[in-house]
């Protein structure tokens, strides 16, 4: 059931989220072109994604009717711009934006997520994670002087000061500091990977966290459970926080680097910021080896054709081929709109419009 | 044994040697593959809230509670005096415990408890409780309108919003977990 017209006459709270919504986007788009970035638009409709088994997509028909008689064709309503700013990127254009709606199934039931959401996506050439922190933080600078020129804003219980630099915290020494595992200590350096059976150990000692691991338990649900357990909850509520390096395990896609301790593919240069509980943004120096990403490429296909409850299609390896062509060393951040505009109104509910 | 893909609001479970129950439950993703539970309980020796996170899939020990009819005494600062009706046997319950609802509760009347290790840990309370008016502003004769209210205060101290046409000495229904009036009770 269609409701956008009835909220927008008869809701005025509704009404002022999505105006808050069309006044950041105008902000946001502004901020990118005075950084002389390149605006560009990825098509919504794909004949090929690339593969992600975490996500599950949209599918439709396309229909076209000519002298040659009538064809279908089956088409792909894409889950990010990534793909595509990226072969814009391998093809010279530079450092871009875009903001798109984009398009995710089977996503959870919250408050916190739609199928279609609002989604801006930039790319800095020649950048590194940590200048892509600092352009984050100028970007929340330039909405607060617009929607928070107090500088603060209240969130929930909560007032937040957006005041930068924001605190930064890697994911390991956020697992020392909330639970006293050192995810160093996790690593197999014989196989190169993360170790369930190591972390199993350790967890055996620390019966107080509640983490029980079985048999089928994975070194990623035991990551995540802590995760989402132990430190997210503790994070200061009324600052942005930056937490970076990640498992590549967890981001293939993103530029690996050693620990500190022990050396491999250990963290990934991958950062998320939070802010009061909501996940606004996902960024990654990104993975510019073409043999790396068809290695990822191949493991996710594996994953999607293994797992029988998502829908299968075809997969973008042309994506690969930009990759060979050459993409330049760049850093990537994908950013939730509509989060962005429950922070600045203060909205426990994602908009649905 | 219970799945926690089963794990819902208002269910009671042991965790860490300790019974607690669910004040909130809600599926997440966090977008690499899996899934998982994020609660909200209650730990019933403590009273405290803490949030945790459940694999999904991951079995918890559902406590064996049991539901038992009692008669609501009276409440003092701290907890609420209840009787079994059969043995005449009387228990408390920590108001922190019953919540939202102790301001609805009449002495007399008859409640569900929920009793594990022989004590009471929680009440069921009913969906919708018939209470009578017993302040409230004369009458709008006439106007069923809903959407103009006005105060009015319950026979157990209790306050809700009603509509104009509510006298008092009415009996009407509400929803003792949102505070809203649900209509007059029809005898």
């Amino acid at each position: 059931m269609q409701t956008f017209f009835s909220s927008i006459i008869n809701s005025p709270e509704f009404k002022a989220q999505y105006l808050l919504k069309l006044n950041i986007i105008s902000v946001i788009r502004r901020f990118f072109a005075e950084k002389g970035l390149l605006e560009v638009e990825p098509p919504i409709l794909n004949n090929a994604l690339i593969p992600e088994s975490y996500l599950d997509i949209f599918e439709t028909t396309e229909k076209r009717i000519g002298l040659e008689g009538k064809i279908e064709q089956k088409k792909y309503l894409m889950t990010s711009p990534e793909a595509f700013q990226k072969k814009l990127l391998a093809a010279g254009f530079g450092s871009n934006f875009a903001i798109t709606r984009s398009f995710r199934n089977g996503e959870p039931l919250s408050g916190k997520h739609l199928s279609e959401f609002s989604m801006l996506e930039w790319y800095e050439q020649g950048s590194n994670y940590e200048n892509v922190m600092q352009t984050t933080e100028e970007l929340f600078t330039a909405l607060a002087a617009e929607f928070a020129p107090k500088g603060t804003i209240p969130f929930g219980e909560h007032t937040v000061t957006l005041s930068t630099p924001w605190l930064r915290l890697s994911i390991n020494e956020a697992f020392k500091q909330f639970t006293s595992i050192d995810l160093e200590q996790t690593w197999d350096e014989s196989t190169g990977a993360f170790s369930v059976k190591q972390f199993g150990e350790i967890l055996a000692n620390r019966p107080e966290l509640g983490i029980t691991v079985t048999a089928n338990t994975t070194w990623e649900e035991l990551f995540n459970q802590i995760l989402l357990t132990y430190i997210e909850p503790e994070l200061d509520p009324t600052k942005p926080v930056i937490l970076y390096d990640y498992p590549h395990e967890l981001s293939p896609l993103a530029k690996p680097k050693n620990g500190e301790k022990v050396k491999g593919n250990v963290w990934a240069e991958r950062f998320e910021v939070m802010i009061a509980g909501l996940e606004i943004c996902d960024t990654y120096t990104e993975n510019t080896d073409p043999n790396l990403q068809k290695a990822a490429f191949e493991r996710e296909i594996a994953k999607i054709e293994e797992a029988k409850n998502k829908t299968n299609y075809p997969y973008d390896w042309e994506f690969v081929d930009a990759l060979k062509h050459g993409l330049p060393a760049c850093s990537g951040n994908a950013l939730g709109i509509d989060r962005v505009v429950m922070l600045f109104g203060n909205y426990s509910q994602i908009l649905e419009a | 044994m219970a799945q926690t893909d089963n794990i819902k609001k208002n269910m009671f479970i042991m965790f860490n040697n300790e019974p607690y129950y669910i004040t909130d439950a809600e599926f997440y993703s966090p977008g690499k593959g899996s899934a998982f539970t994020r609660v909200k309980m209650k730990n019933l020796n403590t009273n405290r809230v803490i949030p945790f996170t459940f694999k999904s899939g991951e079995r918890v020990e559902e406590l064996d509670v049991n539901f038992k009819t009692m008669q609501f005494l009276f409440s003092d600062t701290n907890n609420s005096t209840f009787m079994d009706p059969d043995t005449y046997e009387q228990f408390t319950l920590a108001n922190s415990l019953i919540d939202t609802y102790l301001q609805y509760m009449k002495a007399g009347s008859d409640y569900i408890l929920i009793i594990y290790n022989e004590q009471p840990i929680s009440i069921k309370f009913p969906a919708q409780v018939t209470l009578e008016v017993t302040e409230t502003s004369p009458a709008v004769r006439g106007n069923t309108a809903t959407n103009a209210t006005k105060e009015a205060v319950l026979e157990t101290g209790a306050t809700v919003q009603v509509p104009l046409f509510v006298d008092i000495g009415e009996k009407i229904k509400v929803d003792p977990y949102y505070g809203t009036y649900q209509g007059r009770a029809t005898e």
